[in-house]
């Protein structure tokens, strides 16, 4: 390091010396100072307010997540309701019903019948399985029309779907657990 | 023979005497209901039958089981079985328990499921109970089965199209348990070709009919696609149920609403 500094270096030096000399301090400079110094409250009261405003902005991501979730539960609900209503009717067909053994006019002797209708839904095995209105997990797809007789004939007359409001019929008096809501029709 | 003994025989013979002539009142009474109409010839029929037999003087209690056999090709065997209680007191009254686990056929049904029915024909009700629920009452009225010689009596089956029914063949009576039973037999076929089958199928049902008890006590129907039922019924005791049997345990809701019956 030398004791002169370089002649540019020193020019410059100086010129910043006078201009240094030549700046007046601003004359409420003191009396802004003296106000900050006095009123140190007012910085303290001013920080909360600022961070109660931080806390109520949401994240945008979660606000991009709230909306995707929303379009997730309602395109759930959609779904439901078209697959309501395209519950396929049941394959009951008429040659079905037709040769079935007994059938349902057969009347070789007196005997006496009780008319009930059953909820159930259709098994990916095959069958219909009557519904437990108590288990929210299941749902009656079908009313099944069944005919039981005291000759030992039980027979199915008829299977028709079930309406929308006829899911998981548990009411007040609702049948005990396991047991399907079963309707007795006229005779 | 002593006059108080004289007095006896005198009251007991007028006391039988009342009881013969009500019964005789009660078969005149019978006599003037409608025949029972044979099961629905549509079975969408709008206007549904709603007449239930009425057999007075003929009280009974007994225990049916129909057993369903399916037969597999390679020898097993799928059983299923149902199981009714019946009772029946003098004035026509009816409690029937049926214990459904399942219903055969084409597109079986598995149910699981007790319910009772109690029938009072002459007073015009029938009542449902199901564990848990509330007693349902529907309206009926009574009817009086065919008598024997009236049109109906062996009814003739009317079965559809599809099926080629043959006339009820009677076989006679005989004795089960103690009940003097009558029987019939009919037989049926479904064409070659109905419903895909290259050789025609053969299905009969044969019923033993209790002419006292007026119930079927015996029945078997076959049917190679369903398999063979035999219905049995056992117990039969020929005395007068205890008539709490017949009471409905909470007074049944109104008719219909609740119960989806057709008014």
């Amino acid at each position: 390091m030398t004791d002169t500094p370089h002649p540019r270096v020193g020019a410059l030096l100086r010129q910043y010396a006078r201009e240094l000399a030549d700046v007046e301090p601003s004359r409420d400079l003191d009396a802004r100072i003296d106000a900050l110094v006095a009123s140190p409250r007012s910085r303290v009261e001013i920080r909360p307010a600022r961070r109660a405003a931080r806390e109520w902005q949401v994240p945008r991501w979660a606000t991009a997540a709230c909306f995707a979730l929303l379009a997730v539960a309602v395109g759930i609900i959609i779904g439901m309701r078209l697959e309501h209503r395209a519950t396929p009717t049941l394959p009951v067909a008429d040659v079905a019903r037709e040769t079935a053994w007994p059938p349902a006019e057969f009347s070789m002797w007196p005997a006496d019948s009780v008319s009930i209708k059953v909820p159930a839904d259709y098994s990916a095995d095959g069958r219909l399985v009557a519904v437990d209105p108590g288990d929210h997990r299941t749902r009656a797809r079908y009313w099944v029309d069944v005919v039981v007789s005291n000759d030992g004939t039980v027979r199915i007359e008829k299977v028709v779907p079930a309406g929308p409001l006829d899911h998981g019929t548990t009411q007040k008096n609702g049948p005990k657990k396991g047991e399907p809501d079963v309707q007795i029709q006229t005779p | 023979m002593s006059r108080s003994r004289l007095r006896s025989i005198a009251a007991l013979a007028a006391v039988a005497g009342a009881l013969v002539a009500s019964r005789e009142a009660r078969a005149e009474d019978i006599a003037q209901l409608p025949i029972c109409a044979p099961p629905p010839a549509t079975l969408n029929a709008d206007a549904p039958s709603n007449n239930v037999r009425l057999v007075t003087g003929a009280p009974y209690s007994a225990r049916g089981t129909s057993e369903t056999i399916i037969t597999l090709p390679d020898g097993n065997r799928i059983v299923r079985q149902n199981n009714v209680r019946m009772w029946r007191d003098s004035d026509g009254r009816t409690r029937t328990e049926f214990s459904l686990s399942s219903v055969g056929g084409p597109l079986p049904l598995e149910l699981n499921t007790t319910v009772t029915v109690i029938d009072d024909p002459a007073a015009g009700e029938r009542v449902m109970l199901q564990p848990g629920r509330k007693a349902v009452a529907i309206p009926i009225s009574a009817c009086r089965a065919p008598l024997e010689g009236e049109p109906d009596f062996v009814g003739p089956v009317r079965a559809p199209g599809t099926l080629t029914v043959s006339p009820p063949k009677r076989l006679g009576e005989r004795n089960l348990d103690g009940e003097t039973v009558a029987g019939s037999r009919i037989e049926a076929t479904i064409p070659a070709g109905a419903i895909g089958n290259e050789q025609p199928i053969k299905m009969s049902a044969e019923q033993w009919y209790g002419k006292d008890l007026q119930v079927v006590v015996e029945a078997t129907y076959r049917d190679p696609r369903t398999g063979e039922t035999r219905y049995k019924l056992r117990d039969i005791k020929r005395k007068e149920p205890d008539a709490s049997l017949f009471r409905v345990p909470d007074p049944p809701g109104p008719h219909a609403p609740d119960a989806r019956v057709k008014p």
